[in-house]
């Protein structure tokens, strides 16, 4: 399901994406979905253990990795965020 | 299994003594407390949790252990009727069964758990390090600690022996920096008197001292490592983080060995048992660090490969074909360290006899399970009886029962064994006690007594926001002030503020207060993962009368200041950015109401085998009506071709005995001679049709459609009459036919089993060949007897007898698949000539018997049984359970339970102990008046359905159904809120509560307006 | 049911780019069964075209909305008011729904964001399958319930041709052909002789050869 939704939004964007030039001090906004039992329970395992990550990756809770739904990786996409981050 | 429990002088109380609290004492526990009983558990460890929280994933599905079990002890953690003693023993047990008196010592932590947040924060500044043990000495912990990350409860300790302040007089650190005042040095030793009806004992084991076996060199190479040492270092959040690098020197090792039964099958310097489950984690370890590190050449040097569970061979198999782990078979004699590598240097023979010393990097000693030293002392104060290996004792027929009425055990104190057998244990003498204490069920839970709920139809969101400092965990990084700062003026904040402690008493009372004098109808806490802490919120808001799922948590303490530490800034932003989302959501938060549905309080059991009628039986002493349909005409399926057990028990009599008790049970109700027509219905209300015509309601499932033998078409069976199988010889032995001296009998093993098209292992055959093996050799000891096998699978106390048959002159002579034994008739004789794989050379035996060992297949029925209730099958066609890990009775359709040989081939105590939990599984649903429906579930809008099926045929629980009027339906009661349904529906017509489309999108949005674009 | 397959991205952007303001119409009947023209497809694809604008620089609005069928009058009051504001609508329905919703609204501009392929079966999820070609003679009474005249590639009606080859049809391996079918069951329900009756040429006047057609309920029309 996962990976189907995002080869959806690739399939869309992916074909008339137009390069642009990358500032340098630009970094990428990252949204990630995780699922309640697993990924959002490593999430929290990588705070209980201290390991340090980039602050621009904000996660939202699903009750399963199932209830990604397609639009919200296109809505995240067409909102600006630059990643969209699956996991489960 | 009746009780004489119904006497009037007899005091019967509704609470059970749990002693263990690791996976099989939880299961236990969250059992009895769900079907109305009252639990304590006395762990002496400072948290719960058991050998599972150590291992780093599990065989053979690879899922994460901590992922699987830290639900599961948050769960008990904070159920309403169980109450956890941790760090405490029992110091003695009075009285009788109904109605035991126990003193348990409660030890000081120095730390008072109902003022301890759990934030941790004594533990990172706490000046004393100690090696861990939970670690197994391969880093530190602090002097004040918790067991791991997860641990329940959460309150710290203070180790007494390092710590500087009891030892030197000063320091006090850990109370100067503690903010909630929760350390308190002058804590004492407590005793507790319990007053419980039954008394559970799963303490585990320890496992075997490496030290012992000088030449593996543990303690003496630092790259010689315990299998439990290896386990810590796979995992993530173990000393290496995950990284596969060796303690001597930190290198990563490539060449990596395995030893296998270190400590075990060893009667001359160890223990004689089997550990049941070092083949099976080797091979795990071995997947496993392949997985993490590809360069990684596994070899695991093993005796007789022991993967006899259900899909072991197949795991094996994938070890070797998509993994290149080798299995070496041969006994490594010495462990070297080769001057100035710290690589190991192996000697061993080969299959051919050539001694060869081959070299590794790393070798992992594959360490068995024992008894605790201590395990005397702790039969004498349970006052149960030990068998002559230190494990409790018990019978084939009644594997749980101790020598003590009224107490139980379960787990691998019982024997050694795996997980799920552990947790099937776990739910069994949870169905035995409910069983014994069915009349005081009830009498002695708790139950929340909750204001009415405020009405907030109509109302604008009026959100209150509260910001915790989490001692400074949250606050050294985050600033607080400016996240509640941010938060006001926000739409629909009407309160904001930051908090010391957010789950303490008294900021729970402010936001009780605060609810009602603002009239707040939305509470957003913005603190730490709403994994542990949500359920604690929301019952603060629902005790101010708000719907509970009005609350929502963000997680600015895991996923903010604790992974940002040094980065204020950026992580104030990120944590203003997660209060807003969350804010977001917030506003578009509905009351959710949850429904419930009523019980009837009868069950049907499908099948009349063992497992069938001990099922039966069980819930029938509960007090439940139970409908047993059994095809044949009478009741005992394949026990009724068995004889006598390894231990010589008598299965006839048994079976008599029980059959005997099922016509007697005044609650059970039996349908012979017919099947399962149809059911209708769901959990808690079915509605079950017979051929026969017969029709009845039940509340529960229990699936034993069983097993049957399989007939061999092999070795010239049933073209001679001198080749039989082994029931064909049990039955010869049992009714009496005497064994001629010097009569010759071989057996062959694995016949029709452990290869295609039937590829697995039937479990039962090693210890049928060796019990058979051992009464002829007992009726006359110049038999002959030779047993040609592939790999004798006698686990855990079973290879006492394979001991025994090799003591008592039976050859065993190894072959390999390829090279399989061939049959010759010649005059009236039998010729067997074999190749025998670990002498490699030919050998030839004359037979006046040829017996063959053939496995066991699911019953033709299964696939039917199966069909009806949308249950699902393996390959080889036995149902598969809802995980094989943790839920080994279940299937993931609620209400429907599985046990015996449907589920597995299996051993007779095994299918009664399944049976058993089966029934306590099902018993937990029955004991309720009403079943609470889920709040968070998909809801269904019939009038944007099509009908189109998509959510039908993908929903794992079979919610969605056709209903009468052909349409989709959704039946709530099964939904599980996984939201694959709405994901998928193309007429958008499902919704999940509390992760709405809508809410999530807003979600989204608030995260993507805040971005510097 | 009706089967559909929704147009290639580019060829949908290039029918909207003109326009400011474009609805994307779902249809939630047959194209919404086989997930190319429900409310979901339709909110994906307004999402994918509504980046496509932003990236190519074009100020537009992309809103999505469906209703139950668009081939029925009484369904489209609920969107009355999206068709309204926008200036072309591309309607994911079947080819009688787009065109319905054009009769109805004949000044605004109705695209099409389906192809209409065929009228088919779920042979299972996610596979669609032709069955019936809507010949307006149906015979498969004398055929054992399976269609030459949809499923043959050549529509034959008295038996395979010479290109059946072991179950296969010769245009392709991938084809069954459907007389070695007919002829099995036939042959599995003791009923072979029922193909040694010859059946006539097809008149294929009921077909659509005839012109469009129309389909009269006497009691139920006006």
């Amino acid at each position: 399901m996962t990976e189907e939704a995002s080869a959806v939004a690739q399939e869309g964007v992916s074909s008339v994406e137009k390069t642009h030039d990358i500032p340098s001090d630009w970094s990428p906004n990252i949204l990630a979905f995780a699922c309640h039992y697993c990924a959002f329970a490593a999430a929290d395992l990588s705070g209980v253990m201290r390991l340090s990550y980039p602050t621009n990756v904000k996660i939202i809770r699903l009750p399963c990795t199932g209830k990604l739904d397609h639009i919200y990786i296109l809505r995240a996409f067409e909102k600006g965020i630059d990643g969209v981050f699956a996991a489960g | 299994m009746s009780n004489s429990s119904s006497s009037s002088d007899k005091r019967v109380r509704g609470s059970v003594l749990i002693a263990g609290g690791g996976v099989g004492g939880m299961q236990s526990a969250l059992d009895l407390a769900e079907a109305g009983f009252k639990v304590h558990m006395v762990q002496k460890d400072s948290s719960i949790g058991g050998t599972m929280v150590m291992l780093d994933k599990t065989f053979p599905t690879g899922d994460c252990a901590m992922c699987m079990i830290s639900p599961k002890m948050v769960e008990v953690g904070r159920h309403l009727n169980i109450d956890i003693h941790t760090f405490a023993e029992v110091l003695s047990v009075e009285g009788k069964p109904g109605d035991f008196t126990v003193r348990v010592v409660q030890h000081p932590r120095y730390v008072d758990s109902a003022k301890c947040t759990g934030c941790g924060l004594c533990e990172q500044k706490c000046p004393k390090k100690v090696i861990s043990g939970y670690e197994q000495g391969l880093i530190e912990r602090k002097a004040i600690y918790s067991l791991f990350p997860q641990a329940v409860p959460s309150t710290r300790v203070i180790d007494k022996d390092n710590c500087i302040f009891f030892q030197k007089g000063k320091c006090r650190a850990c109370e100067k920096l503690c903010e909630a005042g929760a350390i308190d040095f002058d804590q004492q030793e407590e005793e507790i008197e319990l007053k419980v009806g039954a008394i559970i004992l799963s303490p585990g084991l320890d496992r075997y001292d490496a030290k012992v076996r000088q030449e593996l060199g543990f303690g003496r190479w630092p790259n010689v490592v315990t299998s439990i040492q290896f386990e810590r270092i796979l995992s993530a959040s173990g000393p290496y983080r995950g990284e596969v690098k060796r303690p001597g020197d930190g290198k990563h090792p490539e060449r990596i060995a395995w030893i296998q039964c270190v400590g075990s099958r060893d009667r001359h310097n160890a223990n004689p048992w089997c550990s049941s489950v070092c083949c099976m984690y080797a091979t795990k370890q071995a997947i496993i660090a392949r997985e993490h590190d590809d360069h990684i050449a596994p070899t695991i040097f093993y005796m007789e490969l022991r993967a006899f569970g259900k899909d072991f061979d197949k795991y094996v198999d994938r070890a070797k074909n998509d993994y290149g782990v080798k299995y070496q078979r041969a006994m490594v004699s010495a462990v070297r360290e080769e001057p100035g590598t710290g690589n190991l240097i192996l000697r061993y023979a080969k299959e051919d006899g050539t001694l060869v010393d081959e070299t590794f990097d790393l070798v992992v000693l594959s360490i068995g399970f024992q008894p605790h030293s201590d395990v005397k002392d702790l039969a004498k104060t349970f006052d149960i009886e030990l068998n002559e290996h230190r494990f409790p004792k018990t019978t084939q027929f009644r594997p749980i029962d101790t020598s003590r009425d009224g107490v139980f055990v379960s787990g691998i104190f019982q024997s050694p064994k795996d997980i799920p057998e552990t947790v099937m244990q776990g739910s069994a003498v949870a169905g035995r006690t409910m069983a014994l204490l069915s009349e005081a069920r009830g009498s002695e839970i708790v139950t929340k007594e909750l204001p009415p709920e405020t009405d907030i139809n109509g109302q604008e969101a009026r959100i209150g926001v509260f910001v915790c400092h989490c001692g400074i965990n949250i606050s050294q990084t985050v600033d607080v002030e400016q996240v509640v700062e941010s938060v006001k003026g926000e739409q629909g904040v009407v309160h904001a503020e930051n908090v010391i402690y957010a789950c303490a008493q008294d900021s729970q009372d402010k936001i009780k207060a605060l609810v009602r004098e603002k009239e707040l109808n939305r509470v957003v806490v913005a603190s730490c993962t709403p994994r542990t802490h949500e359920p604690l919120f929301q019952d603060t808001i629902r005790d101010a009368g708000l719907n509970k799922y009005l609350f929502e948590l963000a997680d600015i303490r895991e996923q903010c200041s604790w992974c940002h530490m040094g980065q204020n800034e950026d992580a104030t932003e990120k944590a203003i950015r997660i209060v807003k989302m969350t804010l977001a959501k917030s506003r578009l938060l509905e009351p959710v109401s949850t429904d419930s549905v009523s019980v009837i309080p009868a069950a049907m059991v499908i099948g009349g085998g063992v497992a069938g009628i001990i099922a039966a039986l069980s819930l029938g002493d509960q007090g439940f009506d139970v409908h047993i349909v059994e095809r044949e005409t009478e009741l005992g399926g394949l026990a009724r071709n068995l004889f006598y057990t390894l231990d010589k028990s008598d299965v006839q009599e048994f079976l008599k005995a029980k059959i005997d008790e099922i016509q007697a049970h005044p609650r059970i109700i039996l349908h012979t001679g017919t099947e399962v027509k149809s059911t209708n219905g769901f959990v808690g209300n079915f509605k079950t049709t017979l051929t026969d015509g017969t029709s009845f309601e039940h509340g529960a499932i229990i699936v034993a459609t069983g097993g049957i033998e399989y007939e061999p078409t092999e070795y010239l069976y049933g073209e001679n009459d001198r080749v039989i199988t082994q029931r064909n010889l049990e039955k010869r032995l049992a009714v009496g036919h005497g064994v001629r001296s010097g009569e010759k009998f071989v057996m062959i093993q694995c016949v029709g089993s452990r290869e295609e098209p039937d590829n697995y292992c039937s479990r039962i055959c090693c210890q049928d060949a060796i019990k058979n093996a051992i009464a002829i050799k007992e009726k006359s000891s110049d038999a002959q007897v030779v047993i040609i096998y592939r790999d004798i699978r006698t686990y855990g106390l079973r290879e006492t007898y394979y001991s025994k048959a090799r003591d008592l002159g039976v050859i065993f002579v190894n072959y390999i698949p390829e090279r399989k034994p061939q049959v010759e008739v010649s005059e009236d004789k039998l010729r067997i000539k074999a190749f025998d794989y670990m002498l490699s050379r030919d050998v030839e035996f004359e037979a006046d018997w040829l017996v063959l060992s053939t496995g066991l297949r699911p019953h033709p029925t299964t696939e039917e049984v199966g069909k009806i209730y949308k249950l699902t099958c393996n390959p080889e066609g036995y149902l598969l359970e809802a995980h094989v890990k943790l839920r080994p009775v279940d299937f993931p359709s609620e209400g429907i339970f599985l046990c015996g040989l449907a589920h597995a081939p299996k051993n007779l105590d095994e299918t009664i102990s399944q049976a058993m939990a089966a029934a306590g599984r099902a018993g937990v649903i029955l004991s309720q008046d009403k079943l609470a429906v889920s709040g968070i579930i998909s809801k269904h809008n019939r009038d944007m359905c099509m009908s189109c099926l998509t959510c039908f045929r993908l929903c794992p629980y079979g919610s969605p159904y056709i209903d009468e009027e052909g349409k989709v339906s959704h039946n709530e009661v099964k939904c599980m809120g996984c939201g694959i349904c709405a994901s998928i529906c193309p007429a958008k017509a499902f919704q999940v509560n509390n992760f709405k489309d809508e809410q999530i999108l807003a979600m989204i949005d608030t995260l993507a307006d805040g971005m510097n674009m | 049911m009706i089967v559909g397959k929704q147009k290639p991205f580019e060829v949908i952007w290039d029918m909207i780019k003109e326009y400011k303001k474009v609805l994307i119409f779902g249809c939630n009947t047959c194209v919404a069964i086989c997930h190319e023209g429900g409310n979901k497809e339709a909110e994906i694809l307004a999402s994918m075209l509504r980046m496509k604008a932003k990236q190519e620089g074009l100020e537009m609005e992309i809103k999505n909305r469906g209703i139950e069928r668009q081939c029925e009058h009484e369904f489209f009051d609920s969107a009355n008011e999206q068709i309204e504001w926008a200036d072309a609508v591309l309607s994911i329905a079947c080819g009688a729904g787009v065109q319905f919703t054009a009769e109805k609204w004949p000044k605004k501009i109705i695209l099409p964001g389906l192809n209409t392929t065929f009228i088919g079966v779920v042979e299972r999820p996610g596979l669609f399958a032709e069955r019936c070609l809507m010949c307006g003679d149906c015979i498969l009474h004398l055929t054992g319930g399976l269609c030459p005249i949809a499923r043959c590639s050549k529509s034959l009606l008295n038996g395979p041709c010479g290109g059946s080859s072991k179950g296969k049809c010769e245009i392709s391996k991938e084809v069954d052909c459907v007389w070695d079918m007919i002829v099995r069951k036939k042959m599995e329900q003791g009923r072979l002789e029922d193909l040694l009756r010859i059946t006539p040429a097809k008149d294929w006047q009921t077909s659509r050869d005839g012109g469009p057609r129309k389909s009269v309920k006497e009691g139920l029309v006006e």
